[in-house]
């Protein structure tokens, strides 16, 4: 069967810095796969491609049958694939409500918006308390949270997470990462996700590849990753 | 004390027309950030446009109508089985519905022509620096000046104003007609403004655009589209503000914006940039302002007065009367 | 600072870059205007290609060093130093020492503005406070000139330092639209009646200008160029401008390579740091309020220097000189055109900021249409230079500099080839509306057109190409979208 996503030999650079030598991805439906990898081995440069913030040198990005690589940004939301941005990357100075709605830009269905704000609100009660408060205030793990909801409110197929744990507080992370797990589960939301931290991500993933310099080193299920002392060891590092 | 309350109206009325150039400043720096100080050389250029469209137009050119025929927006008188479409007409032979035709006709124009400067000749100066794009609105700024002294030369041509029947008693005071529709049509647009960017899609997309160009992409909003619809909409504002300016001081000619449009300045910053209710607010006080000086103090202190109180008042609050306070990107 | 060059080897080493043939091209224009006069055009030619080559040779073996901006500054003053020698009268000289005199202002601009990133259009204001104190205290108190000087450009100084304090409570535009009521304020201020005694309300302060001692005088006389300067009238006038001329140029010259030596210190380092990131600058340990309001007095410093300069220049204050736009707003726009925070840049703003009106005036008289497009022609000549060359035309030459000729020529090469014929017949549709234009409804018209297809960004252009590909879906865009269709 062929995969959800497919991301096929593609190449990116930034001006003349190589962020992406070559790299081929297959992401099945309903699934959660992980990116793992150190710093610079070019995770969140193939989120960015994928989502279109970034244009491939060359190669495809091809979903459900659709070649998406090279389109804008906008376009590739409106296929519902939505991608929560490396840091984040809310609307500090708008209310969390507000946020959320713009989440929803691109649909129209009042009912169905609504029903999407509940069970966000649903999965993150905190943002339901602060639902009037401007989004910069909120703490980090709250702004994670946001982020992600606001995501969710593109009603995506496809979820692209940069490093949902990144500076977050250990119970935090796990409260993240259960929602993560739910989302894929309840809602059937396919899940790529990018990690610096291996072994959390592998507790959720079904599928890992393993990252260094722009090309994939190493990719396995995530059980034979767990499993392999060399891979754990040089890649992973704990 | 009849005085007072005579230059109190006169300078509300006044600090409308800065309120609404103003409220156009507004728009543009909540879409895009930038300070555009060609803002009332479009104001003035779209006016002139309207002005030139209220000329009689010779329609000789359309086959089949007869050689001779001239049109004159601003009188005509549609009938329609010998009902008049027209609304009211003035002793000179406006009528309102002529007016109305000339306003929406411009407005249009001067919404094209706002989105073709932002296309055109802002977009490829953004960037990473904020000054390109406020150098490039100087630049609009010397070329419409130019071009309208070369079109239309530098003696101020009339404009009409729709309602010009006898200035209102208000016992403690008068206004004149124009004041109040300036007044009405201010406070209306700054309403619209304010629901716009509050309570619309599309402007909280237009918001979120200008804060965060690559997250709002992630939301599905063509922030290039957003740019181009906020320079669109002020440069329809600036359009409106241009067209009632015109009648109310001595008709339009090339140099007549610049001076207002400092006042413009004054008034936004008074109200806080990124504020609808600011500017208008902003607006008012400066020409209140600005008469009472004239009155009690001496004409030649007037600029002096309002410009150190823009200071005087960013000192105590950085932001505006109506901004909202800074956030520190880190 | 300056980009070294591409080292080539053999032959290749004796191709000029982009900018060596810009000067190599000057060179030959200058020796064909030297030679210009002598009745033989055949030795005239042929003597200046000797002059030419032999000046290349040696040029490609000092090649090394003369990527060194040092030795194109010590160039660039050696051609100033002759500047009285090269204007065909004393006009073209008095603008040159106003070059120097703005360079001045450009300089302090550029500290504010483009390395601590604070954007003042009140800078008008520090001049002339700085030449009213001047003219004040020499006209009305007798003052010696220099010695009212020191106190204009202390004051002036000590006025910015406070006037940075304020400034460090305002964000961007607010500062801007804070500094522009500044300049506003200052001219009525100097029209009250109140003032009056002291600053000649509108009719401002004359003052006799200042005249070369009596060995300098003859000297320069002497030698002034005969064609030019016949009688004695006109040889004294040739005196007093080239000595106005050495002065301004001796302080601009100062006020550059003290820019330059700053840019590079530690100081300058910090100020951009400020300029980037504040909070990153406090995080190294760097003052940022410290450093934001010394940007300020230093940069005041420079506008006190151009405000003496430019009462020693013109002899004349009054309200009017300190307008907003000619005063504050058009040096700006001409920092940003030439290069913000480069040590060139300023210099290139401010020749453009005295020549560019000149010769635009000159095109503009030429035919009556034109007479009144002068500003239309200023203003597209700034929408175009921003649009084409971001980093201001310092960093244009900069980038087109470091490309070698067959870059360049394999970039427009590829760029040509990338497009679909569709592209082309766009364009030749284009061309052909232009001259249309200019054949039924004018010429300026035309130009207009041209003017706007040429600052019209390539993707409005490829916008376009999208249009008719979905009207005709078998052409293709290029080659990175052809990847992914695979």
């Amino acid at each position: 069967m062929a995969p959800m996503l497919e991301v096929r030999s593609v190449r990116a650079a930034y001006g003349p810095v190589v962020a992406l030598r070559e790299i081929s991805i297959r992401v099945p439906e309903r699934s959660i796969v992980t990116l793992l990898g150190a710093n610079g081995a070019g995770k969140s440069t193939t989120l960015r491609v994928i989502s279109g913030l970034m244009r491939p040198a060359a190669g495809a990005v091809i979903f459900d049958g659709l070649p998406i690589g090279g389109r804008p940004a906008d376009w590739v939301v409106r296929q519902r694939i939505a991608h929560v941005p490396e840091g984040r990357q809310i609307f500090a100075t708008l209310t969390v409500e507000e946020n959320l709605r713009l989440g929803a830009y691109t649909r129209d269905d009042r009912a169905g918006i609504q029903d999407d704000m509940t069970r966000v609100f649903a999965y993150f009660p905190r943002l339901k308390e602060r639902r009037r408060q401007v989004a910069g205030t909120l703490s980090g793990g709250e702004q994670q949270m946001l982020a992600m909801g606001r995501a969710l409110m593109t009603r995506p197929r496809l979820l692209l997470l940069d490093e949902p744990s990144l500076g977050l507080a250990p119970l935090i992370v796990k409260d993240i990462f259960r929602i993560i797990q739910a989302v894929n589960e309840e809602d059937g939301v396919t899940i790529l996700l990018v990690e610096q931290d291996a072994r959390v991500a592998l507790s959720v993933a079904s599928y890992g590849y393993v990252l260094e310099t722009g090309r994939v080193a190493v990719h396995a299920t995530a059980a034979e990753l767990k499993a392999n002392e060399t891979v754990r060891r040089s890649y992973l590092g704990y | 004390m009849e005085t007072f309350f005579a230059q109190l109206a006169n300078g509300a009325s006044t600090g409308a027309l800065y309120g609404l150039l103003a409220l156009a400043l507004v728009f543009i720096f909540r879409a895009t950030d930038v300070v555009n100080f060609a803002q009332g050389e479009m104001a003035m250029f779209s006016t002139y446009l309207g002005w030139s469209i209220s000329r009689p137009l010779s329609l000789s050119w359309i086959p089949f109508l007869g050689v001779d025929r001239h049109l004159n927006l601003l009188t005509w008188r549609p009938e329609v089985f010998g009902l008049p479409l027209y609304l009211g007409s003035e002793n000179d032979g406006l009528t309102r519905l002529g007016y109305l035709v000339v306003l929406v006709v411009t407005v249009a124009i001067a919404f094209v022509m706002g989105a073709l400067i932002e296309r055109l000749l802002i977009r490829p100066s953004e960037g990473k620096n904020l000054l390109n794009a406020v150098i490039v609105t100087l630049g609009i700024f010397a070329f419409l000046n130019s071009l309208a002294n070369f079109r239309y030369g530098p003696v101020p041509q009339t404009y009409p104003a729709p309602f010009r029947g006898d200035a209102v008693d208000f016992g403690l005071f008068k206004m004149s007609q124009h004041s109040l529709f300036a007044l009405v049509v201010a406070a209306v647009l700054m309403i619209a403004v304010y629901v716009f960017f509050q309570r619309t899609k599309l402007g909280l997309g237009v918001r979120a655009a200008a804060l965060n160009p690559s997250a709002s992409q992630l939301m599905g909003i063509n922030t290039g589209r957003m740019l181009t619809l906020g320079w669109a909409l002020a440069a329809a504002i600036g359009c409106v503000a241009g067209m009632l300016i015109a009648p109310a001081l001595s008709g339009i000619s090339p140099n007549l914006m610049f001076g207002i449009l400092l006042y413009g300045f004054a008034a936004a910053v008074l109200g806080g940039l990124d504020s609808a209710l600011g500017a208008v607010v902003g607006g008012i006080a400066v020409g209140v302002g600005q008469s009472m000086v004239v009155q009690y103090v001496g004409s030649q202190w007037s600029d002096i007065i309002a410009f150190g109180l823009i200071i005087a008042i960013l000192m105590v609050r950085p932001t505006g009367l109506f901004g909202a306070p800074a956030v520190k990107k880190v | 600072m300056h980009q070294t060059a591409h080292y080539r080897d053999g032959v290749e080493r004796f191709v000029p870059s982009p900018s060596e043939a810009v000067l190599l091209a000057a060179l030959v224009l200058f020796c064909w205007k030297l030679y210009g006069g002598t009745e033989n055009d055949a030795v005239a030619g042929l003597s200046s290609v000797v002059v030419v080559v032999v000046a290349w040779v040696v040029g490609v073996s000092l090649r090394a060093a003369l990527n060194d901006m040092r030795w194109w500054l010590l160039l660039g003053f050696l051609v100033a130093l002759i500047v009285p020698w090269l204007g065909a009268n004393t006009f073209q000289v008095g603008v040159m020492s106003q070059v120097c005199v703005f360079a001045l202002l450009i300089f302090g601009l550029n500290v504010v503005t483009g390395y601590t990133g604070q954007i003042s259009l009140g800078h008008g204001a520090l001049v002339g406070i700085s030449a009213y104190i001047i003219a004040i205290l020499s006209s009305n108190y007798g003052w010696n000139v220099f010695a009212a000087m020191t106190v204009g450009i202390s004051v002036t100084t000590a006025f910015g330092f406070v006037l940075g304090i304020p400034a460090l409570r305002l964000a961007g535009p607010y500062l801007a639209i804070a500094t522009l009521a500044a300049a506003l304020i200052f001219p009525p201020l100097l029209k009250l009646d109140t003032f009056e005694d002291y600053t000649g309300g509108i009719q401002g302060l004359h003052e006799t200008r200042l005249s070369p001692p009596g060995p300098i005088e003859s000297f320069l006389k002497e030698h002034a160029p005969s064609d030019a300067y016949q009688n004695d009238f006109q040889r004294r006038k040739f005196a007093e401008e080239s000595y106005l001329y050495y002065i301004s140029l001796a302080a601009g010259v100062v006020g550059l390579v003290t820019l330059w030596n700053l840019g590079r210190s530690r100081f300058g380092r910090a100020f951009v740091a400020v300029r980037d990131s504040e909070v990153a600058a406090t995080s190294m340990g760097i003052n940022v309020p410290l450093y934001k309001v010394t940007a300020f007095g230093i940069s005041a410093l420079y506008a006190g220097f151009a405000g003496a300069a430019f009462f020693l220049v013109i002899a004349f204050v009054a309200p009017e000189s300190f307008d907003l736009v000619n005063l504050s707003i058009n040096p700006l726009a001409y920092l940003v055109i030439g290069g913000l925070a480069t040590t060139g840049g300023p210099v290139v703003g401010a020749f453009g900021y005295m020549w560019v009106p000149r010769v635009i005036n000159k095109i503009a008289t030429v035919s009556g249409d034109f007479d009144k497009l002068q500003g239309a022609m200023t203003g597209l000549l700034l929408i175009v230079v921003m649009t084409r060359l971001p980093q201001g035309v310092w960093g244009g030459v900069r980038r087109v500099n470091a490309l070698s000729w067959q870059r360049l020529a394999g970039d427009s090469w590829a760029w040509a080839f990338q497009r679909s014929p569709l592209f082309w017949a766009g364009l030749a549709l284009a061309a052909v509306v232009v001259v249309l234009i200019a054949q039924f409804i004018g010429t300026v018209w035309a130009v207009f057109a041209l003017a706007l297809l040429i600052v019209a960004p390539h993707d409005v252009w490829s916008g376009a190409g999208d249009v008719l590909r979905r009207l005709n879906p078998g052409w293709k865009r290029n080659a990175s979208i052809q990847a992914d269709v695979t």
